[in-house]
């Protein structure tokens, strides 16, 4: 509480009456007020130009009220609803919820006659301004549905209602932001969740003091555990099957408005390196494809520390046949091994960033300037060793294989830290900083379950999707520390049971 | 907060404490020779260097001392980087140098930590220095060139696996003798000439090629190796050349008054080259051949074994067999009566083929 106190403290000074609302909101020059006088019945409709269909407005609104309100003598608020095709009007005397319906795109009918209620007619537009294109362009996979959640909470909602066809799929609404006051939903599946996580997840999203969500990410970082580890607490995933498969395991799935990423969790590290697609592919694919990326994942964090530690420490661990190859390539290079490193990491950085941030046309062009000419070009110049460049491009492609966008992130991070303890002290550097993240992911938490199981705490049983992706016949089980309701997804035994021709 | 910014600070302190080789600014020796000539211990590296492409050629350097001890660092005043010793893969010992005793290198280099046990240990007839010299020649260019070389010997023909490991195993082991890949320098070559055989750290004796392929028997299951046998059948002689595919060894002892030992050697082997005249997919001439095969095998063992007795020493480890059959065994009193213990070989030869074609 510093010279900001004021900006705290400072009570909202609330409209007290409709009038002194609307005066407030005549400052806005896209605020319309319509009067109208037809026979008699005096009222006058209040909206937001930019936030409502002028289609709803002109075809399901003022057509009908120019054309029907003369055949009624007396015609009130509640009549509203008899002549306008509108669902769900709201009466409301609330000045309060007047002014949040109008911001979200509500029209407020008041008539002269009566000063006490007032009609509320949703005319919001959904999908103005929204992209309507739904592939998941982020995650992709070859196998599989390719749609995605969009923006527009409506349709997110929609996509996974189609998809899990049960009551028990609940929806709780809640709103975040003090200014944007944006759409929150959670959503899980009853009988499933187990009820103290989603108790945890309610309260938490409940405490959450924001003034504008940006994007779920912005919950994510408010949600986490440890707002201070490089590690992403929650998955978040621009894809529906994902989503839904969190929400059928026992997980809690965030989604936010104006946000096509859903956050759900409690998320393990597992979950960071599974891909839809080793559901989509037979499962000994599936399973090899997944030990890759696992393996991908070790490489890219320990290429270039343990080339560091090797090159400046343990020469004598170097097999005779590449002491040559190594040795010559590194004889005019005029750094230790530690800077040639860190040179070239930070190159690909570099690239990486400029790549993320330039048009997609000018991206590809620098991907090939950056990739090939200053790759080759520092090898030449002997900034360099040509050994070290495959390397380091090697742990970059690796490092891309995750499925997570965050994880892929943070794998990227973590090599630096590596790199600087394998500078200092060689291998016993590299020891030393991986029991210093194994012990930072031993206590890690999401939601407040522990983020390295099935490995820590050791839960045998669930291996069955972790490492390896068993077979269908052994997935049936949800994995027991989401303590779930029911344990079942489906009946193992039927599905084990091969129903032949001839039976 | 505060913790953090100390270790933070201590990092960046400690990081001048650091004693880094970085691998192309060391002078990385690929072989060592040791000599004794003259009352001077002389020390030959041979290292390669990289300026040029991954292959150079080897380089050299000498030095002399009274002592062993200080040859290393006596190297480094003659060579621009530092030296290490970490990528060493060959030591070499001049035939006066292992006669004198090989005790002090072997301790050294038992405890250093920078050496690996895959290291090769050889001896040299002459010089050590001169051998090094002959393999750094154009002609040959390599510096790991002796060393491959021993690799290659134990993995495919007559050497029976040999490296710093087993050498200290031997060594220092109770009831067992060490024993050496043996050069030899024939005009512009090196030659593996056999087994150099020692007897507390001093060279005593060696046996040939020939021979050591029957040690790589005896020693241990092995696969590979080949053995000339003469054979005659109806006055024509003639030689055979067994290609050993698998043999095995079984020791087994005799409790006594007068101890014996069984040796019962199975080798399954291939006849790959054998006189036109011998018409070998004959069943009685098959039989034949084994026959004098295994006679003559029986008869080189003994021999060899004889050898051994005779200059008491026992690279076969039978001591360390008996010991493992004796309660309280003891090695003065079992070394005492070694040169009379009855050694009985009992070779069995299968001959699993002969090549194709009739």
């Amino acid at each position: 509480m510093s010279i900001f106190s004021f900006f705290f403290k400072r009570k909202p000074n609330n409209p007290k009456t409709l009038a002194q609302l609307l005066q407030k909101l005549k400052q806005s020059s896209d605020f319309a007020t319509l009067e109208f006088d037809i026979n008699g019945h005096d009222f006058s409709i209040a909206y937001f130009d930019s936030l409502v269909d002028p289609k709803l407005l002109q075809q399901q609104v003022l057509c009908h009220l120019q054309r029907d309100v003369s055949n009624y003598t007396t015609f009130s608020v509640r009549d509203l609803q008899q002549i306008i095709p509108v669902q769900r009007i709201e009466i409301t005397s609330d000045v309060q919820t007047i002014e949040t319906k109008l911001l979200k795109g509500f029209a407020l009918i008041r008539f002269k006659n009566d000063e006490r209620s007032w009609a509320l007619i949703n005319l919001a537009n959904e999908n103005l301004g929204l992209r309507q294109n739904n592939d998941s362009e982020n995650e992709f996979s070859v196998v599989g549905p390719k749609v995605g959640f969009v923006e527009n909470i409506g349709t997110n909602l929609h996509l996974l209602r189609r998809q899990i066809n049960t009551p028990n799929l609940v929806f709780r609404e809640l709103t975040i932001g003090t200014m944007s006051k944006t759409k929150v939903v959670i959503a899980y599946i009853d009988g499933i969740i187990d009820e103290q996580t989603l108790e945890t997840v309610i309260q938490r999203v409940n405490e959450i003091e924001f003034d504008i969500v940006f994007d779920t990410s912005i919950i994510d970082q408010l949600l986490s555990d440890n707002s201070s580890s490089p590690f992403p607490s929650f998955v978040s995933t621009e894809r529906v099957d994902r989503v839904v498969y969190a929400l059928v395991g026992g997980q809690v799935a965030i989604l936010a408005d104006g946000s096509p990423y859903v956050i759900t969790g409690p998320s393990t590290l597992f979950d960071f390196f599974t891909s839809p697609e080793d559901y989509y592919l037979p499962w000994v694919l599936g399973s090899f494809f997944r030990l890759i990326r696992m393996f991908g994942v070790m490489f890219s964090i320990l290429a270039s520390p343990v080339y560091v530690a090797v090159l400046t420490y343990h020469y004598e661990m170097i097999p005779k046949d590449l002491l040559g190859p190594i040795i010559f390539s590194r004889s005019n290079v005029p750094f230790p091994p530690t800077l040639e490193v860190l040179f070239l990491e930070i190159t690909i950085e570099l690239l990486r960033e400029a790549g993320a941030r330039l048009p997609t046309k000018v991206a590809q062009t620098l991907g090939i300037v950056g990739g090939i000419v200053i790759g080759q070009a520092s090898v030449e110049a002997a900034l360099t060793s040509n050994i070290l460049l495959i390397i380091v491009s090697l742990a970059a492609l690796a490092s891309f294989t995750t499925p997570i966008f965050k994880m892929s992130n943070t794998i990227r991070f973590i090599r630096f830290p590596i790199i600087l303890f394998a500078s200092f002290w060689g291998g016993v550097g590299i020891a030393f900083a991986i029991c210093l993240l194994l012990i930072h992911l031993g206590r890690l938490k999401s939601f407040g379950n522990p983020y390295l199981v099935p490995l820590y705490p050791l839960r045998v049983k669930d291996f069955a999707d972790s490492f390896i992706r068993s077979s269908y016949p052994f997935t049936a089980k949800r994995p027991s520390y989401l303590r779930p309701q029911t344990f079942w997804r489906y009946d193992p035994n039927k599905a084990k049971k091969k129903k032949d021709i001839d039976e | 907060m505060k913790r953090a910014l100390y270790l933070l600070l201590l990092i960046f302190v400690l990081v001048g404490c650091k004693s880094s080789r970085i691998v192309d600014q060391v002078q990385i020796i690929h072989a060592m020779g040791y000599d004794w000539k003259n009352g001077t211990y002389t020390g030959t590296a041979i290292y390669p260097t990289f300026k040029q492409g991954p292959m150079t050629k080897p380089d050299i350097l000498t030095t002399e001392s009274s002592t062993t001890y200080d040859l290393i660092p006596r190297l480094s005043s003659k060579s621009a980087l530092p030296i290490e010793e970490g990528q060493m893969r060959l030591v070499l010992f001049g035939k006066a140098f292992a006669k004198k005793g090989i005790t002090e290198i072997v301790h050294s280099l038992a405890r250093n930590n920078k050496v690996g046990s895959h290291l090769q240990l050889a001896v040299a007839k002459g010089d050590a220095e001169e051998l090094l010299r002959i393999t750094a020649k154009t002609t040959l260019s390599d510096t790991l060139y002796l060393s491959n070389l021993v690799e290659q010997n134990i993995r495919e023909m007559n050497l029976p696996n040999t490296n710093l490991h087993i050498f200290l195993y031997n060594y220092f082991g109770k009831g067992r003798d060490p024993f050496l890949p043996y050069f030899e320098k024939k005009g512009n070559f090196v030659k593996l000439e056999g087994l150099a055989l020692f007897k507390d750290g001093h060279y005593v004796g060696r046996i040939d090629l020939r021979q050591s392929f029957l040690v790589k028997m005896l020693l241990d299951e092995t696969k590979n190796g080949v053995y000339q046998l003469p054979i005659s059948k109806e006055k024509q002689k003639g030689r055979v050349l067994l290609e050993n595919l698998y043999a095995t060894s079984k020791y087994s002892l005799k409790k006594g008054k007068k101890p014996v030992i069984d040796i019962r050697i199975h080798i399954r082997a291939s006849i790959r080259d054998y006189p036109i005249w011998l018409d070998l997919p004959n069943k009685e001439s098959f039989a034949l051949i084994r026959h004098q095969m295994e006679k003559q095998l029986n008869k080189d063992i003994s021999k060899l074994i004889r050898q051994f007795q005779t200059k008491e020493i026992d690279p076969l480890g039978i001591g360390d067999f008996v010991r493992s059959y004796t309660r309280h065994w003891n090695e003065k009193s079992f070394y005492k009566q070694y040169k009379k213990l009855t050694i009985r070989p009992h070779v069995k030869v299968d001959i699993v083929q002969t090549g194709i074609g009739e």
